[in-house]
């Protein structure tokens, strides 16, 4: 978590919605809103938390975020100029080596190519690929090839870091490896925006929470205030829902 | 763009109940003024360090056309690795292309209605380089949504680096197209040095129709059912399979002239075939349609790069 005061807006929310048109019949589309009216800042330096449950819209406000889609209705400005979502395994052509993977993938996350050739051997070292890393991905294992996507995701320095979970991959040596990677990431001072349905990891990444509930932001402040309460309000459902089970 | 009076949390702060507020369309990921009240904590257009910052962090051109390039690479190199001859046929396959329009036309059909073979095949390499340009650059977004969900990237890059592969394919196809000519009797001429200025003209062409197609098939998928018919037609509409010059003052011949791919196609026979240098007047007619389609294009592209990931 950030000790400084993080100050200077670097991204703004104003009643954002985003709708999906889905086919409905001959001619016919429909529109969903998978998000209907959020509003909330970014501030340099901070981390921020999204939390909601499944469904609520939090994928769809990252997307937003990183200016891969464009809201449907309210007001989105940005001074990033360039906010990525930690993806990994980003454009991977199946017949390429790793090590070519690897340059495209990282061109594709906004690293310069000069840059992560140069970091190669840092990948290398990291994915733990060896002499593989001039081999075809479609010859690596699931996990082989998550490592290599990872190692490389974290090459890239965007002014605005989208992460979608925070979540180990590979087996349980790299699993840890990896979470520690990304959360020394979120705390290196850069600005952050992650999603999480673990609490205890909001609670001890995060400075401010948003939650978000059927696409409306439905509270948001500092980490403990938000996080209580919603929280409290995963209690009371539980309750409510018992009954009804038995 | 429309604005309404906004509901806005003064203090971020503090925690606070978000009151719903219908309001209008914006700007997005880039610094940009809007025609909105700026926000009261810090006004993002008035400040002069973050746009400092996001100047020196924002891709440049030249980093997306490596990205372009590097895709029609690993493009090529994935279609070669299939096969068991791997690279070879990048040669052989020109080859066997050119042989057997030859054997076709020249043995089977002799002659092929009466157009030279190689004023025929010259016609024929050129058309199927801009239909491949066309059908691949139509479906290069529309068939990218596991990578348009993910980052943010300008979408001009997937019809650019289809047309990019294709220009590779065909610049292995033209060695081969002019040896053959060579060899069968057509001779060589200094007027052949005008060809890169022709192939540099063609790929504009092709990448603009390839865009244009490529911008609109996400949203009109149908568009791609009815192409190949459309290319069909386009094909006996552009002189591929006889010579502009045998059409001249016929009802025939205005359309061909309205027609830049016919246009293009002229070209490449008069510097290869007819050993003159390419018309300026066809010149400058391919240049502007392509000028105007890439335009057109282009803005759709910018226009609408934010709904793409919303419907591929």
């Amino acid at each position: 978590m950030q000790n400084h005061a993080p100050h200077r807006v670097i991204v703004e929310l104003q009643n954002v919605g985003v709708f999906y048109s889905r086919a409905s019949g001959f001619m016919r589309s429909e529109q969903f809103w998978a998000l209907r009216d959020v509003s909330f800042d970014v501030r340099a330096g901070e981390t921020l938390g999204i939390i909601g449950s499944n469904g609520a819209g939090k994928s769809t406000l990252l997307q937003l975020l990183a200016g891969i889609l464009s809201p449907s209705r309210g007001r989105l400005e940005s001074r990033a100029a360039f906010a990525t979502l930690l993806s990994l395994q980003v454009g991977f052509v199946p017949n390429l080596s790793g090590r070519q993977n690897a340059v495209l993938s990282g061109m594709l996350l906004n690293v310069p190519r000069t840059a992560i050739q140069a970091a190669m051997d840092e990948i290398i070292e990291f994915s733990g690929l060896g002499e593989f890393i001039d081999q075809p991905v479609n010859t690596y294992s699931s996990g082989m090839r998550a490592r290599l996507g990872l190692s490389v995701a974290l090459q890239c320095n965007p002014d605005l870091l989208l992460i979608d979970e925070v979540l180990g991959v590979g087996d349980q040596e790299f699993k840890e490896r990896s979470s520690k990677a990304i959360q020394d990431k979120i705390q290196a001072g850069r600005t952050v925006v992650l999603t999480s349905h673990s609490g205890p990891q909001i609670r001890s990444l995060t400075d401010r929470v948003a939650w978000i509930e059927h696409g409306c932001c439905r509270m948001q402040g500092p980490t403990a205030q938000v996080m209580d309460e919603y929280e409290a309000h995963l209690k009371a459902s539980r309750q409510q829902a018992t009954p009804l089970r038995k | 763009m429309p604005g309404t009076a906004q509901t806005r949390e003064q203090t971020q702060l503090a925690a606070t109940e978000v009151v719903a507020a219908p309001t209008a369309s914006i700007s997005l990921g880039e610094v940009t003024a809007v025609d909105e009240t700026p926000a009261a904590a810090a006004p993002i257009e008035s400040d002069p360090e973050a746009l400092e910052i996001a100047r020196a962090t924002q891709p440049t051109l030249r980093h997306y056309f490596e990205i372009a390039c590097f895709r029609a690479y690993a493009d090529l190199k994935s279609n070669a690795v299939r096969a068991y001859l791997g690279t070879a046929w990048w040669v052989l396959e020109p080859i066997a292309y050119v042989g057997a329009y030859y054997l076709a036309f020249e043995w089977i059909m002799q002659r092929g209605g009466g157009l030279a073979i190689g004023s025929l095949i010259t016609g024929i390499l050129y058309w199927k380089w801009f239909a491949s340009s066309l059908t691949t650059g139509a479906n290069s977004i529309a068939s990218s949504g596991g990578l348009i969900r993910l980052v943010r990237l300008p979408k001009f890059l997937l019809p650019l680096s289809a047309s990019i592969s294709t220009l590779l394919k065909f610049l292995f196809v033209l060695p081969v197209l002019l040896i053959f000519l060579a060899l069968t009797g057509q001779g060589v001429s200094i007027t052949w040095l005008a060809l890169p200025l022709i192939v540099v003209l063609s790929f504009m062409l092709n990448t603009a129709v390839a865009s244009l197609v490529g911008a609109i098939v996400p949203f009109v998928r149908d568009l791609r059912i009815v192409i190949d018919n459309l290319l069909l037609l386009l094909m006996f509409s552009s002189g591929v399979f006889f010579d502009l010059r045998a059409t001249a003052g016929s009802r025939a011949s205005l359309i061909l002239e309205m027609n830049p791919i016919a246009a293009m196609i002229e070209l490449y026979r008069s510097i290869l075939i007819h050993h003159e240098w390419p018309d300026p007047a066809k010149l400058a007619f391919v240049f502007l349609s392509g000028a105007v389609t890439l335009a057109l294009a282009w803005s759709l592209l910018r226009r609408f790069d934010g709904e793409y990931a919303k419907v591929v």
